[in-house]
């Protein structure tokens, strides 16, 4: 019986390392867009980004909109939609991929 | 379309005098007020002058559903500052604002200050209607 890996699924692993590359930019797209002390590295996939956790505020929700409206080329439309998005790294990364995949 | 009225701003710190007219609003200084004495005006106002202007801008241009961006609001942010030159008294300016981009109760614009075709002043603003969490 073999065991499956994700290298017998090339596309699952390009997905995935493309994902992780996503978090990473995002990451440094936060810590610069947004001029924290933090690395970039310190903030967890799913860590949340307001409130508790990172502690981002209203005004840097608008700053990270602009942000990756420019970055990725991806809009968030309104705030219910920036809501889930900007929940954590990990949902902002899952949400501009889904939007750059058409 | 908003009116003057629609600032809060009162005299000496109400420095928008114009009407909106297409895409911008006139602003006069005069020399009434506690500003001019010594014939010196302070030059960080310009982000006043920038600020007051650019609400009646927006309000101007939010379409009819944007009650948010008609309600009262504050100057919550100021980017990329730059004074091309001092301001002077009885000078009469020319503001305008392009709109960024809009997020609940957030407005980030672009705004500048001219007196004819000479740029005196240019900032980035956040402009909070209502209150921020």
């Amino acid at each position: 019986m073999t065991e499956q890996t994700t290298l017998d699924n090339p596309s699952e692993s390009s997905s995935s390392s493309d994902l992780t590359a996503l978090k990473s930019q995002i990451k440094v797209l936060i810590v610069d867009r947004l001029k924290l002390e933090e690395t970039p590295e310190s903030i967890a996939d799913e860590e949340p980004l307001f409130g508790e956790g990172l502690g981002l505020d209203s005004i840097d929700a608008l700053e990270l909109v602009l942000g990756v409206e420019q970055e990725f080329g991806v809009k968030i439309e309104d705030e219910e939609m920036g809501a889930e998005a900007l929940a954590s790294v990990d949902s902002l990364a899952r949400f501009v991929a889904s939007k750059q995949a058409g | 379309m908003p009116h003057l009225s629609d600032l809060p701003h009162r005299h000496p710190f109400r420095f928008v005098f114009g009407e909106v007219e297409e895409d911008r609003i006139e602003v006069l200084l005069t020399p009434a007020g506690p500003w001019a004495r010594g014939g010196a005006f302070p030059q960080f106002f310009a982000l006043e002058i920038l600020g007051q202007a650019t609400a009646l801008l927006m309000a101007s241009r939010a379409p009819a559903e944007a009650e948010a961006l008609r309600q009262p609001g504050y100057l919550a942010g100021v980017t990329d500052l730059v004074l091309h030159r001092q301001i002077g008294t009885e000078e009469r300016f020319q503001v305008r604002a392009e709109l960024e981009r809009a997020f609940g109760a957030l407005v980030k614009v672009r705004a500048s200050l001219s007196s004819g075709t000479t740029l005196v002043a240019e900032a980035q603003l956040l402009l909070a209607v209502g209150g921020i969490g």
